[in-house]
Order: C-alpha cells, then structure tokens, then sequence
C-alpha cells in the first residue's frame, strides 16, 4: 500500500460538482505536484486532505491505515489530530499580522506543548526547544535576520518563506502547498521555489499545486493534470509535459 | 450662586453622568460581545431573534427605550401601575430618612435600558469587526492545530479590537452624550442639575456652562483612544 492514499473522493458545492472520485496515491518522500487551470478543483481537494473542507465520499489513507473516511463524524480534538498530520502553505500566506516572524513560528508549537504532561516541570526547557527549533527552520529559509520583523514589513517572497517555516515548525509528514507562488510578484517567485527544492532534496513528503509549469517538471516525482474536478492524467513529470496523451492536457501545456 | 458653587454643583451632576457613561461601558461591552455570537449563530433559533432584537432596539429612539423600562414593570403584573422603580425609591427614601427623593432606582431604570441600547449598537460593531477578518486566519490557526477558542482568542481577537477601535470611539463619544438623556426621568445628572438651577436661581448661563464638561471629558476619551490606536498600528491587518 502507497504511504498516501486518495480514494473516490468526491465534493460537489450545491450543484457544481467540484472533484468526482478522485483517486491518487504517493509514497514518502515524493512530491506530488497538481496542476490544471483554475477551476479544475486541484485547491478544493488540497482543501479536503487538510479537514478544512468536507468530501462527500471517498477515504484517506495514510502509512496504509484508514485515516478518514467521508460521512465519519469527528470530535473537534480527533479532527485536529488528524489534521496534523499534514501541514498547509496558503497562496495568501496567511501569516498572523500581530506577532513577528519568530512568534509566528513558535505560537502553535507552545500551545500544543502546553497539553503535554511534562509541560509544568519543564515549561522553560520546552519553550527553549521550540524556541532554538524556530531559529534552524528560520536559518534554512534564510531569514534568520527577519526574527523579529512583522508580517507588514516583509516581502510577499519572505512572508511565503515564513509561512513555510510555519508549517515546517510542526513537522507534518505531508506538506501540502495551495499555489504558493501565484500571489507573488515574478520576481520573487524564485526565492520561494528555491526553499521548495531544498525540502524535496531533503526528501520531505509534499503536495504542491502549482501553476508554474517549469518547475513542477523539474521538482516532481508524479504529476497529476486535474480538469473539472476529475484526474485527466498523470505521472512521470518528463513524460506528461513531452508526451501527453489526453486531448484536455494537450490543450492546456499549448496554452501555457 | 457663584461661579465656584455652580461648578461644584455641576461637577457633581457630571459625576452621575460620568457613573451612567462607566456603567454603561462596563457592561454593554460584554453583553454586545455576547449579542455579536448571538446574531452570528449558525442556529436560526438563536440567530433570527437576536436580529429581530437589535432591530426593535436600535429602531427605538433611546428615550423612549428608557420610558419603557422605566413604565414597562409597572405595566405588567398585577397591573395596579405602581412604578417599581419609584416604589425602590421611595422605600430607600424613607429608610434613609433623606429629606430629598432618591434615584437609584431610576438610575437602575436608566442603565438598563442604556446598557441593553448600546449593547446593540456594540453588538453590530464587534459583528462588523469578527466578520471583516478573513478566513484565511482560522483556517491558518486550525492547520496549526489550534483550537477554535485558541484561533479566536490567539489571532482573531487582537486583529478585531484593531478594526473596530475607530467606529467604537465614536460610539462611546456618542454615549458620553446620551448620558443627558437621563434627565427625561429625573436623575440629578448634568444637565438636569443646570436646568433646576437655571428654574431655582434665574440662570441661563450654567446650562450653556455644562456643554464644558462634556467637551473636556470627550477630550480626554479622544486622547485616550488615539493612544490605543496607536499601540496597535504596529501591525496591519
């Protein structure tokens, strides 16, 4: 059994169906890229494998068990532990305006730290973890020097590094990225691609919806091409974006 | 009178009006809160008749809210037109053995109906607040694994208070204000205090004299509000 799995998923809103029986799998360490043009679905299913959004049929599995399945009823703290298990990278970033970079990587972290037996006895210790935690994962995305910034002082390029670093604090074993670098300006998408690349040479698990095209080749381990709400192809990256079998694909790399 | 006599005098109507102003501010501010959650339900049940709610009491003019909390319990109940609010009055008169009427009672009378109007308006403020943050911020919380209680509370809340410190000035200088209201029934506030002089004494001026008070006050409040919106421009939203 694959690491991850979709299976059948399917989300209509009202009447438009959005994804009809999805299904597609991954192994760890892969990165999975989802392109297609807007519409197609790719942010509602990325939606759905994080909880934010409820599929109307189909289950996930993860490291081959059941992890949800469509119909199931889920306590607010079940939901969120299943929830962690991935981890999200919006296109608006998503930062929290009122805390600086640093307390934007380390606010979660400490309020789950405070659920932990140990969490009186060694409070100190514990924050200090998180805190050195946030320093390395800042020192990787390169904006060690950023620590203390606010979100407002930052460039759309570094806010989406942030972001990352965010998601990064919580060490989810799927990172899921809803088109990371559309809200940028072009010449700060390579900043955010770059920290891309660095985590899948590290060979960290992640979903990434994209509209850049170029990269998604280079990075991915399997590209999936999604066209109203259904998998119209997928595969080797080479071997989709030089040969492409179905007719929608072939239109849609003409138009890119 | 003297000029020193009638500021005292003043100053200590404007003392009432300042504890209707304090009172009101205590507690409509959490009972708005409250209304807010209420006209933002997901529940028809809850939602349609806190809507329905605010309607009537914003489309009442507060002075006629304040009459019908003030005549509505006698109204009711066995229906023999004693005044509740008086009746407490006039026991707490007699008991004192003051010579004057007291009005705690209808200071009582009074800030109900103040506290349930501006809770109202507030409500519509917070609402207008909590809805104008998007949803990317919980949804951002939640991914990180944080609570809806946690989300509101870590990332929401601040972000609110940023928003709705402008239009929430405004209604509390408005408040400062409709405190005057209360001389319809009789508390000795400011301006009630500046026509008895004005009947007792043949004095115009102290009612002119009055707006004064209530210009320094709002100052102060302006002061006060701006530095609080100061301290949070540090961050957008």
């Amino acid at each position: 059994m694959a690491y991850f799995e979709v299976n059948n998923i399917s989300k209509s809103f009202g009447k438009t169906e959005v994804l009809k029986n999805i299904d597609f799998s991954m192994e760890k360490g892969q990165v999975v890229s989802i392109i297609g043009s807007s519409g197609s679905g790719k942010t509602t299913l990325l939606r759905c494998i994080n909880f934010l959004c409820e599929p109307d049929q189909g289950q996930f599995h993860l490291e081959g068990e059941l992890l949800y399945e469509a119909g199931e009823k889920l306590s607010d703290r079940l939901l969120r532990d299943k929830r962690m298990n991935f981890g999200m990278v919006f296109q608006q970033f998503n930062l929290f305006p009122q805390y600086n970079v640093k307390e934007n990587l380390c606010l979660a972290p400490g309020l789950l730290a405070k659920e932990k037996p140990d969490w009186r006895t060694r409070k100190k210790e514990i924050l200090q973890e998180i805190a050195e935690r946030a320093d390395r994962i800042l020192e990787q995305v390169g904006l060690s020097e950023k620590a203390a910034a606010y979100p407002c002082e930052l460039s759309g390029g570094q806010q989406q590094r942030v972001a990352i670093a965010r998601a990064l604090m919580l060490s989810p074993k799927i990172l899921c990225f809803d088109e990371p670098t559309s809200a940028l300006d072009p010449e700060l998408t390579g900043e955010v691609l770059r920290v891309l690349k660095e985590l899948a040479q590290k060979k960290i698990t992640m979903i990434i919806v994209t509209h850049e095209m170029n990269f998604a080749r280079e990075i991915s381990d399997k590209v999936v091409f999604m066209a109203d709400g259904v998998i119209a192809e997928e595969g080797d990256p080479e071997r989709l974006f030089t040969d492409p079998q179905s007719p929608r694909l072939k239109a849609f790399l003409a138009k890119e | 009178m003297d000029f020193v006599t009638i500021t005292k005098t003043l100053l200590e109507g404007f003392g009432i009006s300042c504890l209707l102003f304090a009172g009101t501010l205590l507690l409509a501010t959490p009972l708005g809160l409250l209304f807010s959650f209420c006209s933002m339900s997901k529940l028809k049940v809850i939602r349609i008749p806190s809507k329905i709610f605010i309607w009537v009491v914003r489309g009442i003019p507060l002075m006629l809210f304040i009459f019908l909390i003030y005549y509505l319990p006698g109204l009711i109940g066995d229906g023999n037109m004693v005044n509740l609010f008086d009746k407490l009055d006039l026991e707490a008169t007699i008991a004192s053995g003051s010579r004057e009427l007291l009005w705690y009672g209808r200071f009582l009378a009074v800030l109900i109906a103040f506290v349930v109007n501006y809770a109202c308006y507030f409500s519509e403020i917070f609402r207008g607040g909590i809805e104008s943050i998007s949803q990317g911020q919980y949804e951002a919380g939640y991914v990180l694994g944080m609570t809806r209680t946690q989300v509101f509370f870590r990332v929401v809340l601040k972000q609110v208070v940023k928003r709705i410190v402008p239009p929430f000035s405004n209604e509390i200088i408005t408040l400062v204000k409709d405190t005057a209201l209360a001389n319809a029934i009789a508390i000795p506030e400011i301006i009630f205090t500046a026509k008895k002089m004005a009947n007792s004494a043949a004095l115009i001026w102290p009612i002119f004299y009055s707006a004064v008070f209530y210009l320094i006050f709002v100052g102060v409040l302006t002061l006060v509000l701006g530095r609080i919106e100061k301290r949070l421009s540090y961050f957008k939203v």
